[in-house]
């Protein structure tokens, strides 16, 4: 899910750059004082569950709950993703510098989908999974169909499988974090709700 | 005369293309050295390698370097098949006795480290970001009649 430096052309990455920049400054203005928190423990979320690795159709995936992000933050996750991606980078070799702009375009999409979905009139169970399926979905179609126009890797085919197969278990990792989240304290979705 | 001179050159060229592969060991780890009558280095020719418990499956595969040489890193104990192959028409299957080799330290900083760095600079900015957002400016207090009695 992390594209590495080396692999996207320079420019579009610098592009991406341009274009991730511009969306923390629309979507991260006049945060309040009493949303910080809040930003700081998803983007500790997030930072850490990049590091629950396991193998899966001859390479290794990790878990990345960038739809919960999406459900708990609204538009607030398009700056925690880029933040955390950059702490993710610089501490943990997950995904490069150069190409951070493209991650942070690609996974805050799927974060941003993922708080539109939250948002649907559906069952609490049935939104939370097609939440977090869509938080891994999208970005990894939008990286497949990256690679596929930069000529690399084993195909659209070959990702969209695997991270499928992911986004599947992200679904039922954030069902599961938002039905205790339901009970344990609910606030936190009701706010994100608003 | 001149046939059985020239079957003679012939074969003195082919001999001189004799394709071997010469062993060393360093810190369990095995370098096969190929080579043409050991002067000339094969290099780049295809190499696979199988362990002792699986005759179909590679264990490793790849090609040999400028100077000729592989190296790997032995898992199990028992004979390894070592097969180099010019795709010229030269190969030779090499059978090795080899040790488990012993694992290489990577110096790599503790991911456990890591992750209490990133938590501990997460939260450090956010409560930088906090502190920054909760302060208030300075407004001018109302001023109540009663504070301006004596």
């Amino acid at each position: 899910m992390h594209i590495a430096d080396g692999i996207l052309p320079v420019g579009a990455c610098v592009a991406a750059h341009g274009i991730a920049l511009a969306g923390i400054s629309w979507l991260g203005r006049r945060i309040a004082a009493e949303e910080v928190v809040r930003l700081g423990l998803i983007s500790s979320a997030v930072f850490v569950a990049s590091t629950v690795h396991f193998p899966l159709g001859g390479t290794s995936v990790h878990l990345g709950l960038y739809g919960l992000a999406g459900i708990i933050l609204g538009h607030r996750c398009f700056p925690v993703i880029f933040t955390t991606l950059l702490f993710q980078s610089l501490l943990l070799q997950h995904g490069g510098l150069l190409v951070l702009g493209v991650n942070a375009i690609n996974i805050g999409c799927g974060a941003l989908c993922a708080a539109m979905v939250w948002r649907s009139p559906l069952p609490d169970s049935v939104r939370a999974f097609l939440a977090g399926f869509v938080g891994t979905a999208i970005p990894a179609a939008l990286m497949a169909t990256e690679f596929q126009i930069a000529g690399y890797g084993r195909g659209f085919g070959v990702v969209a499988m695997v991270y499928l197969a992911v986004a599947a278990i992200e679904g039922a990792v954030t069902t599961f974090i938002v039905s205790f989240l339901r009970r344990v304290r609910p606030a936190v979705l009701a706010r994100a709700a608003a | 005369v001149r046939l059985p001179l020239l079957f003679l050159l012939l074969a003195q060229v082919s001999l001189a293309h004799d394709l071997s592969v010469t062993e060393q060991r360093a810190a369990g780890a095995v370098i096969m050295t190929c080579s043409y009558s050991g002067t000339e280095p094969a290099a780049y020719a295809a190499v696979v390698i199988f362990g002792p418990s699986d005759a179909k499956t590679e264990f490793q595969n790849g090609r040999t370097d400028a100077r000729g040489r592989f190296v790997f890193l032995p898992d199990q104990a028992g004979e390894w098949r070592f097969i180099v192959d010019d795709e010229l028409g030269h190969r030779v299957e090499k059978r090795v006795m080899a040790g488990v080799a012993a694992s290489v330290p990577t110096g790599a900083q503790p991911v456990w480290q890591k992750l209490v760095l990133g938590l501990a600079v997460i939260g450090g900015a956010s409560g930088i970001l906090y502190g920054m957002k909760s302060r208030r400016p300075n407004r001018p207090q109302p001023i109540s009649e009663s504070d301006d009695r004596p």
